[in-house]
């Protein structure tokens, strides 16, 4: 593939086909838990009381950072939409990478904060907290 | 390297690596119920406590309702600093609080003088979306 950004580097290139599952939640967090998305669609599921929360993540976005960082096993649910091309990184080699690339560092954190800002407005907003706020 | 990546890569390589000449370029006291970030505005601007707790809050009317409170080495207004966000919430001072103040255009330079810096914000980001995972799993 001649359109791998440059900063996919130290880890290595895998795939799931179209409505596999990633991992679940409650899944060790296993030996590369950091994957960037080259090609294809991927659906995070958090589990709420009854329900799930559903996030689209598109090309060129990172997930699976979360829990290694946080210590924790997996969070959510992941599936593949699409046939999806992966880049997967154990925990250090990845901050190999985003140490030399700032381009992914910025990826990473950029991806994160989306995600934080995300469920942060769903928890408002099933909270009723979104009601009377300054738009 | 020149004397501000010096000093960026002493802030960040440990929390206890602090220096009086880096306090005293991006330190900033606050006092208590003195505001650091405001809701609505958009302010590229990110905090981290040194000493000393927030309140995060969300004005409802005419008050403000306490979300949570943030202390020592916690980030503050990563959100808004990276993805281009209005303020979604209110940071009041409970107390006395000491920061390290950073505008987006240190970022690159802290991003060069200090690789912990990156992993420091992913780790505090990750904690807070683990905290909220756990908090939608209960509604």
């Amino acid at each position: 593939m001649d359109i791998l950004p440059n900063y996919l580097q130290y880890g290595e290139q895998t795939s799931s086909p179209p409505r596999g599952v990633i991992y679940k939640a409650g899944d060790p967090i296993g030996e590369r838990p950091v994957l960037y998305i080259i090609a294809g669609l991927v659906k995070v599921e958090y589990p709420l009381s009854g329900s799930t929360f559903p996030l689209w993540m598109p090309p060129d976005t990172i997930f699976g950072l979360v829990e290694p960082l946080a210590e924790c096993e997996r969070l959510c649910v992941v599936h593949a939409m699409e046939h999806t091309i992966l880049y997967q990184w154990d925990l250090e080699s990845f901050f190999l990478a985003a140490g030399v690339s700032y381009e992914l560092a910025m990826v990473a954190i950029r991806g994160l904060t989306r995600e934080l800002r995300i469920m942060n407005a769903e928890f408002g907003e099933r909270l009723g907290l979104s009601e009377g706020t300054a738009r | 390297m020149d004397d501000y990546n010096e000093i960026m890569k002493i802030a960040f390589q440990a929390e206890e690596g602090l220096d009086e000449t880096v306090i005293a370029k991006f330190g900033r006291r606050f006092k208590d119920k003195q505001i650091l970030i405001r809701e609505g505005e958009i302010q590229q601007k990110i905090f981290w406590i040194l000493s000393g707790e927030v309140y995060i809050t969300r004005k409802m009317g005419d008050k403000y309702k306490v979300l949570t409170t943030l202390g020592k080495g916690e980030l503050i207004g990563e959100m808004s600093f990276f993805d281009k966000s209005v303020r979604s919430a209110t940071v009041i001072a409970k107390g006395d609080v000491h920061v390290m103040e950073f505008t987006k255009e240190d970022f690159a330079d802290i991003y060069a003088a200090s690789p912990m810096w990156t992993r420091r914000l992913l780790v505090a980001l990750a904690r807070r979306i683990h905290l909220m995972a756990d908090k939608l799993s209960q509604l």
